[in-house]
């Protein structure tokens, strides 16, 4: 199957005009592609508008206006623990880090020390005599038929190994050797002689036509991509009693998945198996089939069931798993990759860099008059689109009469974009919400009721698609109340609580375009001969309990108690059907949705082949009574009767047993494109913040999102509890850093990167909202993604309400805060 | 290369390590043991958190060639007393069943943090907990249900009757269900009107509420309390009633 670039179709119209019939289906197929449909629609929104008709799956099933009206719910709605859950708390759970297997070598990787360079010569001669050394590879020996191996998009274009480097940690040689040590020393072995050239390193200066162009390009400088900006109505000429301007500035972060991405590769005869850190197994298969060159069935992706997380960073694969996968078929030998943290941090993705330019006109009476914003993403050493991501919630969340959205997308030599837990929401989200903040504070107005005026509760103004039962409102008045807002939120610089301390009180309301489902939702529902019932799914579970609440969906829709139903751990490609990655917040909506499906065609076969048992032996009693299926029923402990004779009953065992073959229900669903399928939230937070030392303190934090659906209440609440930390350290103390001077990274590590510990971390209060979702699987929206949203901008207008200074620059970190306040006086 | 006999979890391995060989990678791959995960590669994360003669130590930069000296080392595989959900220890009960973690890369570590924790405080404050487990990163971010989990663990370690949030899913014989501890009853968050001083003034609070007839599990803190229910004996109604009567009351 021909490489489709699928960033390039988003960011080149004549390259998206040359494709050919083959290639949109083709294109349908890419776990790419499939990623960007789900972590950022944004991007590809444009390119469905006008060939979404040629990609297969798309819009061919229409929605229903209403949901279905369900059974009583027995499992659905109730608090389980992970399945996975003895073995985490034992050592009985093996992670992909646990794995070893006999004749296993350690590959390390030699990797560039510059931003931009030439690789001239590379000598490996004295690394190769070193004991324990069992293979190096480089581009001077790589295989003939991998020299023209790309990843991803090309221009600047990643080959297994460039002769131009793009970025500090591009790889330069790989080393199997009997262990990491003697790994590590070879690498300090290897001479490399580097031709240093310019370097791109500031996002702004990249993007004049003064910097050097380091791929073919029409844009100025290193600019990769500027997308055609959305205009609605009028807003260069449209009114306002009042302007409001705001740069809004957000730093690089990192997932910092704890488990440092691994893998460990073998070859079986010429089929590649792979146990590797990722969050789609059949996206994993795809990008090896297509990186080696054999087809997907000569290669087996598996997780083992327990995986350190991923936040958006290992959907697919990166340099590295190929290069494993080569040395493994060059030695022989199982091959063991395990990143350092330094390689974790440098080498995979980030969230970029970003600048938001915004002003927002306002009227006295409370109404948006127009709105004009500009977003500017720096992504990194590759090419990608992030900036128009940030769009969604600009576009759709409040009445905004005249908008005009612009995005531009910069590669600078440095940290490479990627999809990170929200995508580029929480930055459009931080850059709107604090902008109606200070519109708010400009008006005199309560910025809830600001926001609450001028909510957009219809649909998308634009394309005309409806919303579903949006839950905005709800959980705007939820934090409202759960804060005691009316009573707690006083004017800026009003409420010192302690010499030099003052008290303030934020919120912020979010909208996104992730929780939705999305192609493809597969999923078997098996019933075996003795009425115990196996769901089999192709969802990774990334530690929000994905395959647990499948168990669940499984359970609710073929109608059977939790007790008698199992579902692995382990995914294997072998024997799954792709139902797409875990990315997107879609897990609950997509591989739930092939549950369901499954669930309910296997509780259909059930009644059939039981009035098929039921007329059995009614015949053999030589008894007149016939049923069909419309008859029969079954009742929530899994047993099958007949609804005007209650006593005559079949349990599921007698079914099978009568079927003679095990009961197999399947789901092949296609998702509709009828809806505007977002989700939305709202968080409300009080500091107290010190103007001695520049601390913020959060004292209380309440959040409130609508899931349409809470499958498993417990995991849901785990959900926003940890989205909150984690974007919070976004806000106090997470930021990647480069030396301009050099390029180098300065602090990929733990310590001088800090993700907050538990002394650090506020404390969420959970509101959960449901308003059930016509498109939803019982109604559900996800949310692993939403409470990465809110939290930048509740902190930072708390932050103003407190002590009534504007920092819109992340992180809040005490010298920014302590200039700020310096300033204003 | 150095020879070792390392002590771990009560049983003796001989081994010879490469003098670089850290403890994770002696369990992880010389041993094939599971028993502490990698979050990073120096002392910064605490993933890999053991017990070293009852301290808590970072098991990556430990170096096994300066172990095998009759030092004991614990691991989580050493704390189970018997099989299945009622064998675990109650840390390692209370992690799983109060949802102590999502992604659980970082539980093994802080399940040997708080060993070492209560057994020198068998009761902590809720600062004593947070400068107990400061040493370890959960980057889920799960750290309000890993207070809950230590709590409770603290409670049943010092006797006393608990119940936890989420129930297992036990799978029995075809057709039945076996009963899970913590499943029977209605659960619910209440958030109280007025919060409490302190996590100190929460604790006679459960204690009253727990003995309230049909009250059947009690967790929270200063700001709000989860309680379990038995429906055949009270309703929400009741329940709000009666935290009301124990001077409470909830939103």
């Amino acid at each position: 199957m021909a490489q489709i670039e699928a960033v390039r179709v988003v960011q080149d119209a004549a390259y998206a005009a040359s494709l050919s019939d083959q290639d949109w289906y083709a294109l349908a197929q890419d776990p790419t592609w499939q990623e960007m449909v789900s972590e950022q629609s944004e991007m590809v929104a444009g390119v469905i508008a006008q060939y979404g008709n040629k990609l297969p799956g798309g819009g061919q099933n229409s929605a229903p206006a209403e949901l279905p009206v369900f059974r009583p719910f027995q499992v659905i709605g109730t608090d389980i623990a992970r399945i996975q859950g003895y073995g985490i708390v034992t050592n009985t759970g093996t992670y992909t880090e646990n794995l070893r297997m006999a004749g296993m070598l350690f590959m390390r990787t030699l990797r560039s020390r510059y931003p931009h360079a030439k690789i001239t010569s590379i000598d490996t001669s004295e690394a190769e005599k070193i004991p324990g050394v069992r293979k190096i590879l480089h581009r001077g020996n790589l295989p003939e038929e991998y020299k023209d191996v790309f990843l991803g998009s090309a221009l600047p274009t990643r080959f297994l190994f460039n002769e131009e480097v793009f970025e500090v940690g591009a790889p330069i040689a790989v080393i199997a050797a009997d262990s990491e040590h003697i790994g590590d020393v070879a690498i300090r072995a290897i001479k490399v002689q580097y031709e240093v050239l310019p370097a791109a390193l500031d996002m702004l200066e990249a993007m004049k036509s003064s910097t050097p162009k380091q791929f073919t390009s029409n844009l100025d400088g290193t600019t990769i991509a500027v997308t055609a900006p959305l205009v609605r109505g009028d807003p260069t000429s449209a009114k306002a009693d009042v302007v409001v301007d705001n740069v809004a500035r957000k730093s690089t972060e990192q997932h910092v998945a704890l488990e440092l991405t691994n893998s460990l590769s073998y070859w079986d005869g010429d089929k590649l198996n792979m146990t590797y850190t990722n969050q789609h197994g059949h996206g994993t298969r795809s990008g090896l089939s297509q990186a080696l060159k054999i087809p997907q069935n000569k290669v087996r992706v598996l997780q083992t069931g327990y995986l350190g997380s991923g936040y958006g960073y290992r959907s697919g694969i990166d340099l590295s798993e190929v290069h494993a996968a080569i040395l493994s078929k060059l030695t022989g030998r199982p091959i063991k990759n395990n990143y350092t943290r330094y390689e974790d941090f440098v080498t995979r993705t980030h969230r970029p860099e970003f600048r938001n330019e915004m002003k927002l006109g306002v009227n006295r009476d409370g109404t948006i008059s127009f709105g004009i914003f500009k977003v500017i993403a720096n992504v990194g050493a590759q090419r990608a689109g992030a900036a128009n991501g940030a769009w969604v919630n600009m576009q759709n969340l409040y009445k905004i009469p005249n908008l005009r959205l612009e995005a531009v997308d910069v590669m600078t030599n440095s940290y490479k974009s990627g999809p990170y837990r929200c995508v580029s929401h929480p930055n459009g989200t931080f850059a709107l919400e604090t902008t109606m903040d200070k519109a708010a504070y400009a008006i005199n107005m309560d910025p809830i009721e600001f926001r609450l005026k001028n909510l957009n509760e219809v649909g998308n103004p634009d394309t005309k698609r409806p919303f579903s039962n949006i839950g905005i409102r709800d959980c705007i008045t939820g934090v409202q109340t759960a804060i005691n807002w009316k009573n707690v939120w006083h004017a800026p610089k009003a409420k010192q609580v302690r010499p030099g301390v003052y008290h303030g009180v934020g919120m912020a309301a979010h909208l996104c375009s992730h929780g939705a489902g999305s192609n493809p939702s597969t999923g078997q529902v098996i019933i075996n001969s003795d009425g115990s019932v196996q769901a089999v799914s192709g969802t990774t579970d990334i530690g929000s309990g994905q395959r647990t609440n499948m168990l669940m969906i499984a359970a609710e829709a073929l109608g059977v108690p939790l007790s008698t139903i199992t579902i692995t751990p382990y995914i294997d490609t072998d024997n799954t059907t792709d139902t797409g990655g875990t990315n997107g917040s879609r897990m609950t909506n997509t591989g739930g949705r092939g549950m369901y499906e499954a669930g309910v065609d296997a509780r259909n076969q059930v009644l059939k082949y039981g009035a098929d048992k039921f007329n059995s032996d009614f015949a053999n009693a030589k008894a007149d009574t016939r049923v069909t299926a419309a008859d029969l029923d079954m009742g929530p402990d899994g047993i099958v009767f007949i609804k005007n004779d209650p006593k005559k009953t079949l349990n599921l065992a007698a079914i099978v047993q009568f079927k003679a073959t095990s009961i197999i229900g399947k789901s092949d669903y296609l998702w509709p494109t009828t809806w505007e399928q977002v989700a939305v939230a709202a968080h409300a937070a009080e500091v107290e913040v010190d103007t001695v030392t520049g601390t913020v303190k959060i004292t209380r934090y309440v959040a409130a999102h609508d899931v349409g659906k809470a499958m498993n209440p417990f995991s849901v609440r785990q959900q926003v509890e940890g989205g909150v930390v984690m974007a919070t350290g976004a806000v106090l103390t997470e930021e990647l850093l480069i030396d301009k001077a050099t390029g180098l990274p300065l602090n990929p590590n733990l310590l001088d990167y800090r993700p907050l510990s538990i002394k650090d971390a506020p404390l969420a209060e959970v509101v959960i909202v449901e308003k059930p979702k016509a498109y939803g699987t019982f109604g559900g929206h996800g949310l692993g993604e939403p409470p990465m949203g809110p939290p930048a901008p509740t902190i930072v207008n708390a932050v103003y309400n407190a002590v009534g200074v504007w920092v819109t620059e992340m992180p809040l970190t005490r010298d920014k805060l302590l200039a700020a306040l310096k300033a204003s006086n | 290369m150095r020879r070792v006999s390392l002590a771990i979890d009560n049983v003796n391995y001989d081994l010879v390590v490469d003098n670089r060989e850290s403890l994770w990678e002696t369990m992880n791959f010389q041993l094939g043991l599971a028993n502490s995960n990698l979050g990073c590669d120096r002392a910064q994360c605490g993933a890999c958190t053991v017990l070293v003669d009852g301290k808590a130590v970072n098991g990556c930069t430990v170096l096994s060639a300066r172990l095998g000296r009759g030092q004991k080392i614990a691991t989580v595989a050493g704390l189970p007393t018997g099989p299945g959900v009622a064998g675990l220890h109650p840390v390692q009960r209370a992690f799983w069943l109060d949802g102590g973690f999502q992604c659980g890369i970082c539980t093994r570590g802080f399940i040997m943090s708080t060993v070492q924790l209560l057994g020198a405080i068998p009761k902590p404050t809720t600062a004593q907990i947070a400068e107990g487990l400061a040493g370890n990163i959960c980057r889920c971010g799960e750290y309000a249900k890993i207070f809950t989990a230590v709590n409770t663990a603290a409670a049943e370690l010092r006797g006393e009757k608990v119940t936890h949030l989420a129930s297992p899913v036990i799978v029995g014989v075809a057709g039945t269900a076996e009963a899970a501890p913590g499943a029977a009853g209605v659960s619910k968050e209440f958030q109280f009107d007025k919060p409490m001083g302190t996590i100190e003034d929460y604790d006679p609070f459960e204690q009253a509420l727990k003995k309230r007839d049909g009250i059947l599990g009690v967790s929270g803190n200063e700001r709000s309390v989860t309680v379990k229910w038995d429906p055949a004996k009270l309703d929400e109604a009741k329940v709000r009633a009666i935290l009301v009567d124990l001077g409470h009351a909830a939103r």
